[in-house]
């Protein structure tokens, strides 16, 4: 037996453990670690407290002003602000699809803004960020075919100041998660917060940049299209003032309440279940993003099954694209077909 | 469309069949095929040639899961392709040539039993990547099956290049050992 004929059988294995593999859903080891220390956090802040709480009683608390790093709220223009911190920059999901070149279609940045049908005054929010023009070493473009229609649509507008220090870039697509913002566990998600900004509820990370500079990301879905909106050297003020402006320009918040406090439900069809991550992956529909994501309490996945119909109640908007975090979950239950 | 729609289509051999396979795993094979074969072209070929093996196979058969189903296929074309590839390259030598030419005196049972024999392989594989843990057992499906890069499985998993090659490492050594057991190694 040679590679070739070991290679050629593995070919035929079980087609269970492929099935199998394709629906796992990856979630980052826990780290007791991180328990401990969060158990030690919680009570050095008791021991803070019981030594500074007669002080904090006599001293009015600092105004929280935009543009500091704290993650309490801050009010910019009468919205809910919450930073959520992470302790490094963190990765985006790869998309492992394949392009074919005769496929592709140009486009001019009007011609993506008519396809994606939306608008950006980010200009008249931030003077100092224009949109700059389409990188000619890049694919600017669409790729389509008749056998799998539009299969390839992601585009990123680049707005910058003109010493390019000061940017933000927003990728849009209609046809894939990409690219996607990976969460740790580490990232105490248990207290990740969604900000309100128009009446729209996003969920606004902060992290240090490749050279240092504050980088800002938010990720929403709104009327099936992806917002992946990430920030360089930028101040909190003016990312706020820049997100608020994209979410005024695009998105109906009258038609469809969508704030940090309202509550949504969805029902579909239970399609992986992952109980070493308490998360179950849910099919909602058949578009491009019609795969739901919840993270259960510790040891409730297992009650669950693939092709159990649930129903799925939660709070705000996806933390992370087609992704609710338990701290947003409010029930989930086994409906009848 | 639902998998069990798709099957009914090719049964009741509607053409929409192709169109709704394409459409729904049209990039899924694309992918499988692209990661053996490195090259879009041959890669769309085998996709293509994908939709026609599961209409010649569909009637009689029924697959249970329809992505393994055609992620089996693509993947045998995709080697398949790679041998023709690697022939191909061969072809200026003349010995190799006349080899070739001599392949088509190999009397047929010896292919019937090569295919029985690497079914059989393939079952004890199964067999063994049931012995593992569910994520060990995804990763060598990852690099061997779906023949996926190093990298993309890291980022997967969130780990190392270098821990997921000790972890396949580590695998293919188990392998080895289970596959003596059985008597197929020496």
């Amino acid at each position: 037996m040679n590679n070739m004929e070991l290679f050629e059988a593995i070919g035929e294995i079980d087609s269970g453990l492929i099935t199998r593999c394709e629906n796992e859903v990856v979630h980052a080891p826990k780290q007791t670690w991180v328990r401990w220390l969060s158990v030690a956090a919680c009570l050095c802040l008791v021991i803070l407290c019981i030594f500074t709480l007669p002080t904090f009683k006599q001293t009015p608390p600092p105004p929280i002003t935009p543009g500091n790093h704290s993650s309490q709220p801050t009010t910019p223009n009468n919205t809910l602000l919450y930073i959520n911190q992470l302790k490094q920059e963190p990765s985006f999901q790869n998309s492992g699809i394949s392009l074919n070149v005769n496929d592709f279609i140009a486009m001019t940045d009007d011609e993506f803004l008519n396809y994606y049908g939306v608008s950006f005054s980010i200009n008249k929010a931030v003077p100092a960020l224009k949109l700059q023009p389409q990188n000619p070493a890049k694919r600017n473009g669409i790729f389509k075919s008749s056998g799998r229609g539009t299969y390839y649509d992601r585009h990123t507008f680049v707005f910058a100041n003109d010493a390019d220090s000061q940017r933000i870039e927003i990728t849009l697509s209609k046809t894939a998660y990409y690219p996607g913002l990976m969460v740790g566990t580490d990232e105490s998600t248990a207290q990740l917060k969604q900000s309100e900004l128009g009446g729209f509820a996003v969920t606004i990370f902060q992290y240090a940049g490749e050279n240092g500079g504050t980088c800002y990301h938010t990720e929403f879905l709104n009327n099936g299209i992806a917002y992946c909106m990430t920030s360089y050297n930028l101040s909190q003020k003016d990312y706020a003032a820049a997100l608020t402006s994209v979410i005024a320009d695009n998105v109906d918040t009258k038609a469809n309440p969508a704030g940090a406090e309202d509550t949504h439900t969805a029902t579909g069809t239970v399609n992986a279940v992952d109980e070493n991550a308490n998360l179950v992956s849910i099919s909602v529909g058949d578009g491009a993003f019609s795969t739901l994501r919840v993270y259960l309490p510790d040891g409730e996945a297992k009650s669950y099954s693939v092709g159990d119909q649930v129903k799925v109640s939660y709070v705000g908007n996806p933390i992370t694209i087609c992704t609710i975090w338990e701290r947003q979950l409010k029930s989930i239950t086994t409906v009848n077909d | 469309m639902e998998d069990n729609e798709i099957i009914e289509l090719y049964w009741r051999r509607s053409e929409q069949a192709i169109r709704e396979s394409g459409s729904k795993y049209g990039s899924y094979c694309l992918s499988i095929a692209n990661h053996i074969l490195s090259n879009l072209q041959d890669s769309e070929e085998c996709v293509n040639s994908t939709w026609l093996n599961a209409w010649n196979a569909i009637p009689p058969q029924r697959p249970n899961r329809l992505s393994a189903f055609f992620a089996k296929i693509t993947r045998n074309l995709s080697i398949n392709k790679l041998k023709a590839r690697a022939a191909e390259k061969r072809s200026g030598n003349e010995v190799t040539v006349a080899i070739d030419e001599l392949d088509e005196c190999l009397p047929a049972p010896d292919n019937v039993e090569a295919e029985y024999q690497r079914k059989e392989l393939g079952e004890q594989i199964s067999r063994f990547l049931h012995t593992l843990p569910e994520r060990e057992c995804n990763m060598f499906i990852r690099r061997y099956f779906f023949v996926q890069p190093i990298g993309e499985i890291a980022a997967r998993y969130r780990l190392k290049e270098s821990n997921v090659l000790v972890i396949l490492s580590r695998t293919r050594k188990k392998l080895r050992f289970f596959l003596q057991k059985e008597g197929y190694m020496a």
